[in-house]
């Protein structure tokens, strides 16, 4: 019923959008009125799903658990705060810029990065058959991610008082720990059968570069994500790299796990080509977002710094038609950044034709043919 | 909690020496353009934050002006009496080593003023000891070239250009003991400022009366913060104001860019603005003038909104000084030739 509503809430939004009512603010563009029944209904589920979660059978939570229920409990807040400031009691001035980057991290770094590692958490170690190798170095990641991953994603912010950035771009820096740390726990959790794992499971193969993708752009945002790349595509990749490629790809990969066994209790969807399908061009799809946006913000950053080259022929008619040092009309790094938009579509409409077989098989092995 | 105590308070406040206050508020149409300019999602391709990566000083001499040394001669550079401060030859020749200093020559109606032939005597010395001073300590001042002379005969003359503030201060600190007027000027410097975004980064304060405060996070688009204040030969296509009434001019710019950013830049990726316009005349008495859009024949109708946009950014300025990003001052006449390459002293 909830999860109707909040269905409900992101049409009104989108469609809010579309006839010109949206706010303004990144990652924050639903009008007041498509937030609200956000809020109600996140609120509705994330209590039931904090019940479920008090009444639990075995008192020891797990690693997923902790990461989900931060999530559950770190969104509302975030959102509700975020919205009471932007689009309710409107704070002053370039505050609201503060409060639009703050959330946009929270909600990068801590719930989508959050729901990504407590995927990671559940499935690797089923998948490999061992138990987590090292839980107090996950346990310190768990705590310092919550502690210090909320801090950055101001560090490109201009026309505030400086230490607001400085303290950001140091935030970007530390929360290479927590990262790292829970990176290592799981390595050591799968060390030796990462060929044998990626060769027989296709959520691994998700999994597995989900976390890449994960260590890759804190990597980036810590070492390139200042003042260099301010204002440029640099960002914008850093947003499609959490969203589409950790977020994304964990999350299909736990839906390439979960489908077919609710649907019939198989192990694997019906169309083994498909799942591959979905799993190159996802990959290839996100790698091209990622690679387009990043190598273009860099060539941005470098027309912004300097005065001889021209803004738009140098910076944005080069980035879509520049390849290294080449000039190739045809294709250049936001060229790229298109095909790995087509390449995600590909992916999106295949797992979906697999998602519609396996409901197809489902409704074969229940009633004998969906009549 | 930090950001809104230290600027949640912020308001609108008065300028130094002045009864306006700034930021000041914006007029309804524009007031209504800014709704416009969220709606369309402007800001996610444009900013409005200007950048500066470096504050540099210079002086400016001002005042020849009066000290013990200030003799009226005659027949330099032209027919009428003209105040030479010596000491601000002297001054200007210490300070600026890459400079010659010419002779003043004694001119024949003054033979007899043995006032003014002791003083010019005594500058020649002076002059003598610099340059034994010079190879002392290894200057290796030109022989011919620019001279002070020239330089102290056009104020307001830039004495010093982008250098250090303690250079700066040490040249109007010369002189000022010379008896002469001399200020410290500053220069906001920075890739944006030099594209003529604007005057001075942008702070805090210039936002006050927004909201949303639409600060934007990726340039596709050129910033747009001091768009109102951009010389036309800044823009991405140059163009020139054919009229004096450049208002206007600058209106219908703006509006056939909304129309078609091709028009005026054909490679710009801004996209159209078309459904802002009516091809037709509305029947709505306030149908305003017709826009001509280059390269077409019938007129169109810009929209209340395409007017309420385009009021808007024309009322994005950052070329009011504020106490934490001052603008530089505009010298008081026609400044003097800079010299070619900035020097360090």
């Amino acid at each position: 019923m909830a999860a109707k509503f909040w269905n409900v809430g992101v049409t009104v939004g989108v469609l809010g959008i579309l006839a010109g009512d949206a706010s303004g603010h990144d990652l924050l563009e639903f009008p007041l009125y498509a937030s609200l029944p956000l809020i109600a209904s996140y609120v509705c589920i994330a209590a039931w799903a904090l019940l479920a979660l008090h009444r639990r059978a075995e008192r020891e939570m797990y690693v997923s658990l902790w990461f989900v229920g931060a999530g559950l409990l770190w969104f509302p807040w975030i959102f509700a705060t975020a919205q009471s400031l932007l689009l309710g009691w409107q704070v002053t001035g370039v505050v609201q810029a503060v409060v639009a980057g703050w959330f946009g991290q929270n909600l990068l770094q801590i719930v989508l990065t959050g729901s990504a590692l407590a995927v990671l958490f559940y499935f690797v170690p089923k998948i490999v058959n061992r138990p987590l190798a090292n839980p107090g170095l996950t346990r310190a990641g768990f705590w310092l991610l919550l502690l210090i991953g909320g801090w950055g994603g101001l560090a490109q912010l201009a026309s505030v008082p400086a230490w607001i950035p400085a303290v950001s771009g140091a935030a970007n820096f530390l929360v290479l720990v927590p990262v790292a740390s829970l990176l290592v726990s799981l390595w050591q959790t799968v060390d030796g059968k990462v060929v044998e794992a990626w060769r027989a499971n296709v959520t691994f193969r998700f999994l597995l570069v989900a976390a890449g993708l994960l260590l890759l752009s804190v990597l980036r945002t810590a070492f390139l994500g200042g003042q260099s790349t301010q204002y440029t595509f640099f960002a914008t990749a850093r947003t499609d790299i959490v969203l589409l490629g950790v977020f994304g790809l964990s999350a299909l990969g736990a839906l390439l796990h979960i489908v077919p066994r609710l649907t019939t209790g198989e192990d694997e969807l019906p169309s083994v080509g498909l799942t591959d399908l979905v799993f190159w061009t996802s990959l290839l799809g996100v790698v091209g977002v990622a690679a387009g946006y990043s190598l273009a913000g860099l060539v941005q950053a470098d027309v912004n710094m300097n005065v001889t080259r021209d803004f738009l022929k140098d910076g944005i008619v080069a980035s879509a038609e520049r390849w290294m040092e080449l000039n190739l009309s045809a294709f250049g790094y936001l060229k790229l950044v298109t095909a790995g938009y087509a390449a995600l579509t590909v992916a999106a409409l295949a797992f979906l034709a697999n998602f519609g077989l396996a409901v197809r098989r489902c409704f074969v092995a229940c009633c004998g043919g969906a009549r | 909690m930090a950001p809104q105590l230290q600027l949640g308070a912020l308001a609108p406040g008065p300028l130094p020496n002045s009864t306006e206050v700034y930021p000041p508020t914006r007029p309804g149409l524009a007031a209504q353009g800014a709704e416009v300019y969220r709606s369309l999602g402007c800001a996610q391709c444009h900013t409005r934050a200007v950048r500066q990566t470096q504050a540099l000083y210079g002086a400016r001499l001002n005042e020849v002006g009066n000290s013990p040394n200030t003799l009226l001669l005659p027949g330099l550079g032209g027919s009428d009496p003209k105040p030479v401060n010596l000491d601000l030859l002297l001054a200007l020749a210490t300070i600026r080593p890459d400079l010659t200093i010419a002779p003043l020559p004694l001119p024949p109606a003054l033979v007899g003023d043995t006032n003014i032939v002791a003083r010019l005597k005594q500058f020649a010395d002076n002059v003598a000891l610099l340059k034994r001073n010079d190879t002392k300590v290894g200057i290796n001042r030109p022989t011919s070239g620019p001279s002070v002379n020239d330089l102290a005969g056009k104020l307001p003359a830039a004495v010093f250009e982008r250098v250090s503030i303690e250079a700066g201060e040490r040249a109007v600190k010369y002189l000022s003991d010379a008896g002469a007027k001399a200020e410290l000027t500053f220069y906001n410097l920075g890739p944006d400022i030099e594209r003529g975004w604007g005057a001075r980064r942008t702070v805090a304060q210039d936002y006050v009366n927004d909201s949303p405060v639409l600060l934007g996070s990726v340039r596709v688009g050129p910033d747009l913060a001091s768009l109102a204040t951009r010389a036309p030969e800044k823009f991405a296509a140059p163009w020139k104001f054919a009229s004096t009434n450049t208002a206007a001019e600058f209106e219908r710019h703006l509006l056939v860019h909304l129309y078609n950013p091709r028009v005026l830049a054909k490679d710009s990726t801004c996209p159209s603005a078309g459904y802002l316009f009516n091809k037709q005349k509305p029947e709505i008495r306030a149908a305003g003038e017709p826009l001509t859009v280059p390269g077409t024949d019938a007129p169109v109708f810009p929209k209340h909104e395409a007017r309420a946009l385009v009021a808007y950014l024309l009322t994005q300025r950052v070329d009011t000084g504020v106490a934490e990003a001052p603008v530089p001052s505009a010298p008081k006449a026609v400044p003097a030739a800079a010299p070619k390459a900035p020097m360090k002293p």
